[in-house]
């Protein structure tokens, strides 16, 4: 039986020509072509097959395309939330888990520290109190500067009358003014 | 360390396959499939390419056109690929696998019936006005009125279906006046 189809024949004689040269915007740009544009691009289209069915494609599939770019910038707007940035940033959550943890350690290092220092300043204090219990009467043993020292004492009588030989004060001083 | 999952990752993985998967489906629907170039590999090629650009651009901006943009220039490399494919010299040995000889198989002398009525109607189309061969040639590669009415910037539909109407009929007029028969659409 003959083919008597115009559609198909046609199709079938252009489909064995050379493809005409083709740009993927020519097929996208749509509305915002010029005249001159659109008509030459029709006439690609009435000469291809091939870029006669991927036109209807596009055509068909533009609702989904639209579909599509309005789902990932609606997702891209959400990831880009600050609540979000922190959620989806897992290394900075670790990075800041970990910084938690030196926190903690160095302010219990600090604790201890503290501790330490006054422990060991409370054992310093102790010392030098046991220390001044003994050298107290050391100390009260320089006449230099007592009223009790000889050398401003106002009499030989007073001197009598101290019988504490351990207040006897500085024997130098003593000798040369009372001898 | 290990790698947590990024939900939004996902999510656009998600919608690039459910897109990817539409692609290929209308690929087959509108027969590119029959022209050498395989659905799934160009499926793919354009998920590659979105998320490319989608790492490229972190402005926020991913515009329906861009998208189309994609696809036509995908399915476009995938053709001309074809193409090359199709015009490299078939090996030498002897092969038992039959050769696909376009639509549907036709016989030596049906087939020389139809180059001839090929010719008719090539020679009868260029006896026409441009502007209506054009929307008469639109109209037999599949064309909807409206978009015809889109392509060749005409004012509506019904002024493309005027023009379609007239130019078919000048058509079929001229074949059979040749005797080439009555055809059909």
């Amino acid at each position: 039986m003959n083919e008597m189809s115009l559609s198909r024949l046609y199709r079938r004689l252009v489909s064995a020509r050379p493809q005409p040269a083709i740009d993927a915007a020519d097929l996208t740009d749509g509305s915002e072509m010029s005249q001159p544009r659109r008509e030459a691009l029709a006439a690609k289209l009435a000469s291809s097959t091939e870029y006669a069915d991927l036109a209807r494609m596009l055509g068909a599939l533009e609702p989904a395309s639209r579909a599509l770019a309005e789902d990932v910038v609606a997702e891209r707007r959400v990831a880009a939330h600050p609540a979000r940035v922190r959620e989806l940033r897992p290394a900075a959550g670790a990075r800041r888990s970990h910084a938690h943890h030196l926190r903690w350690a160095g302010a219990m290092a600090a604790c201890l520290a503290v501790a330490l220092g006054l422990w060991s300043g409370r054992v310093d204090q102790r010392g030098p109190l046991h220390v001044a219990s003994t050298a107290k009467p050391a100390a009260s043993a320089d006449r230099i500067f007592t009223s009790n020292d000889s050398i401003f004492s106002s009499s030989s009588e007073a001197r009598n009358e101290r019988p504490n030989r351990h207040d006897k004060g500085d024997e130098v001083f003593r000798a040369s003014f009372s001898g | 360390m290990s790698k947590v999952p990024d939900p939004a990752h996902a999510r656009l993985e998600e919608l690039f396959r459910t897109y990817g998967a539409r692609v290929r489906g209308l690929l087959t629907t509108y027969g590119l499939d029959k022209h050498g170039i395989d659905p799934a590999d160009v499926e793919q090629e354009v998920r590659i390419r979105l998320w490319k650009a989608l790492e490229r651009d972190r402005s926020g901006a991913f515009h329906a056109s861009y998208v189309q943009r994609v696809v036509a220039s995908t399915v476009i490399d995938a053709l001309r690929r074809a193409e090359v494919r199709a015009a490299e010299p078939l090996p030498e040995e002897d092969d038992d696998t039959p050769v696909d000889l376009g639509e549907r198989s036709v016989g030596p002398e049906q087939s020389a019936g139809d180059v001839e009525r090929m010719q008719g109607i090539e020679r009868c189309l260029n006896e026409i006005p441009e502007r209506r061969r054009v929307v008469v040639a639109l109209h037999l590669q599949g064309f909807s009125l409206q978009e015809i009415a889109d392509l060749a910037g005409i004012a509506s539909a019904e002024a493309a279906r005027k023009l379609v109407s007239r130019g078919l009929e000048e058509l079929k007029s001229r074949l059979r006046e040749l005797g080439y028969g009555d055809f059909e659409d």
